[in-house]
Order: C-alpha cells, then sequence, then structure tokens
C-alpha cells in the first residue's frame, strides 16, 4: 500500500482562551420594606449634650435619654428578603448616617443592630432592623420638622 | 490531508460574588414647639380702685390687690395722703374686691408625655388700660405676674403630654392726678415654656 502525500500536513489550532472575571448582581434577589425604620416624633431641649433615641430592633420598648422628649414613639425597620439561595447564611451590611433638613442640623443614626439571618427553604427571610439616633450636642437647634435620610442594606453571600 | 482543529478554552471563573443592595427612607419628626393656651382666664374681676398722686405727694403710697395662683384675693391699702398732690389729705389708694376675681390657667398640650417643661413667666407684664384708650385714665399697674410652677421651675407632664399652670399676679393702683373711670380695663401677660 503506498501512500502519497501530495500536500503538507496541515494543522491548524485555534486557541480560544475566555477570561472571566465574573461579579454578579443577582436581579432575582430583592429586598421589600415591609415596616420602616422610623424614630417617631419627640420635642427636644437644648442641644447642648449628645440625646439618644434607642429603637431596639428585638421588640423592646423605644427608649430616649437626656433632652429628647418622644411624643408619638419610633418603629424599627423590617425587610423581605427574597430571590436568595436556600437554606443561606447573608452577610448584611449597614452603615451609619445620618438624617438631614435643609439648614438644620443633622442627625446621626449610629449602632445599627439585626440579628443574623439564614435563608429559608425558599431562599427567603426577615431582617428586622433596630438603631440609635442621636444629637450631635453642638449647642445647634434643632428646627421643627421631618428629618429623613437613606440607609443603604447590603446584602452577600 | 488531514486537518487537525484544536480548540482550547480556558475559563477562568473567578470567584462569584453574589449581592444585593437597596435603600431605605429613614425618618423623624422634631416637634419642639409646645402649645400654651389660656383655659381659665385670669381676672381681677370688678374692683373699687382709687389712684394715688405719689409724684406730687411723697408721703402717698399706691395701693395694692393681689391674686395668688391658688386664687386666694388679698389687698393693701396705700399710705394715706397729706394734700400735698391731687388728692385730699386722708385719701388712701386702695382696691376693694367687688366679685369676679379669678386665678388664671394657661395650659400646656401637645407636648411628650411623662416630659417636664420649664416655665418662663419672667416677661414684664402689660398693664391694665382703660377701653376707651383714653390717656386721661390711669393704667391698673400690672406689677407682678406669679405663676406656679415659679418662674424657671418645672412642670411635669400627664400622660398624654399636658399640664396647667396656675397664673397670679399683683396690681397697683397708678401714680396719677386723675383717678379712675367706670370701664373696663385689660392688660396682657406671657407664660412660655420649653423642654
Amino acid at each position: 500500500m503506498t501512500t502519497s502525500l501530495t500536500s503538507p500536513l496541515k494543522f491548524t489550532v485555534s486557541a480560544c482562551v475566555v477570561f472571566f472575571s465574573l461579579t454578579v448582581l443577582d436581579t432575582m434577589a430583592a429586598i421589600t420594606e415591609e415596616q420602616a425604620l422610623s424614630f417617631g416624633e419627640f420635642g427636644l431641649g437644648p442641644n447642648d449634650v449628645v440625646s439618644t433615641m434607642w429603637v431596639p430592633h428585638n421588640g423592646q420598648h423605644p427608649r430616649a435619654t437626656n433632652k429628647l422628649y418622644p411624643i408619638a414613639l419610633g418603629q424599627r425597620g423590617q425587610y423581605r428578603l427574597t430571590g436568595y439561595p436556600a437554606f443561606t447564611p447573608l452577610i448584611i451590611t449597614i452603615n451609619d448616617f445620618q438624617l438631614t433638613r435643609a439648614f438644620s442640623e443633622p442627625f446621626n443614626i449610629e449602632d445599627i443592630t439585626f440579628d443574623s439571618v439564614m435563608t429559608d427553604t425558599n431562599g427567603e427571610a426577615t431582617l428586622i432592623v433596630g438603631a440609635t439616633l442621636k444629637t450631635t450636642g453642638s449647642m445647634t437647634v434643632y428646627g421643627d420638622g421631618d428629618y429623613s435620610g437613606n440607609m443603604d442594606i447590603v446584602i452577600s453571600w | 490531508m488531514k486537518m487537525f482543529t484544536k480548540s482550547l478554552i480556558a475559563l477562568s471563573a473567578g470567584s462569584l460574588l453574589a449581592a444585593g443592595a437597596n435603600a431605605f427612607d429613614v425618618t423623624a419628626t422634631v416637634s419642639s414647639t409646645i402649645s400654651v393656651t389660656e383655659t381659665v382666664a385670669f381676672s381681677l374681676g370688678t374692683v373699687y380702685a382709687t389712684s394715688a398722686d405719689v409724684t406730687n405727694d411723697t408721703s402717698e403710697t399706691a395701693g395694692t390687690i393681689t391674686i395668688s395662683p391658688a386664687g386666694v384675693v388679698s389687698t393693701s391699702d396705700g399710705t394715706a395722703a397729706t394734700g400735698d398732690g391731687a388728692n385730699a389729705a386722708g385719701h388712701v389708694s386702695k382696691f376693694v374686691a367687688l366679685g369676679g376675681q379669678q386665678a388664671g390657667t394657661v395650659s400646656v398640650s401637645g407636648a411628650a408625655a411623662f416630659g417636664t417643661v420649664t416655665v418662663d413667666s419672667s416677661a414684664t407684664p402689660v398693664d391694665l388700660s382703660h377701653s376707651s384708650g383714653s390717656p386721661s385714665i390711669p393704667d391698673i399697674v400690672f406689677t407682678t405676674l406669679t405663676t406656679s410652677p415659679a418662674d424657671g421651675n418645672t412642670l411635669s407632664l400627664d400622660a398624654s403630654g399636658a399640664g396647667d399652670i396656675l397664673v397670679g399676679g399683683t396690681f397697683t393702683a397708678a401714680d396719677s392726678t386723675s383717678q379712675y373711670s367706670d370701664g373696663v380695663y385689660t392688660g396682657t401677660y406671657d407664660v412660655t415654656v420649653s423642654y
């Protein structure tokens, strides 16, 4: 048997290199507010000391200190987490923030508390958030009115 | 002809970080303004009053009438005139209470439940003047405003954030060469509260 090579052996090498650096912002995961965190309505004496309004996440009664006088009590925040992997501990991150009103002294929102969260069989969980509102104690008077701010809830797993 | 086709796919998937982030509104309302209303009028009632010409008769002094925050009425006659001024010798400036004297009540509301507020009644009250506005009719001098709790003290509020301040005062007959005319005399006083 004779083999005749009529053309040189041809090698075609096709190399396809794909690098993935993937950060997925899961569009299925959602955080839905069921009850907004609120510090209620209160009167303030002279802002010569840091006064606080503590809204506990564990259901305890809100409590004020120093020269902050509650008129209508606030409430803890409650958020429904859905679309997460089942039976997964979620890493919750909420940084301190401020409540502001135009031309007024801001309130500092600190000591944000919540329990650890594990999703259920449906990949859902409830996050309950408490926090402490603090006056600045800077002697600057807080004007009457509504103060608001954004609380960023970051969840990863 | 022999063809080799070699496909090489390298996949580096890195770490799969999944995260969700949302911002939610958080609110607070400041209501440091407290409602203060006179719910019972502070009234001198009906009185008989005579003025004193103290400027021209330095021996003469003016009579006074006091209504305590508890509503107790007391009067004090002035020293008799010597006749050096507009009033004849022996004239005595005085108030005689004829009825209707009443301590006032200033009610605090809309404040914090079981809170305390500080009473400020230090502002000088405005004398009572005749309804005609005539400058020839002397005023009834609103000498002292007295409150309970007293000026600078605290008032404890109830479960609804309310409480009462009782109001009294002392009035003195005017230093005038004229005497009082019948009619209604009105003045004003200020009571403020703060946390």
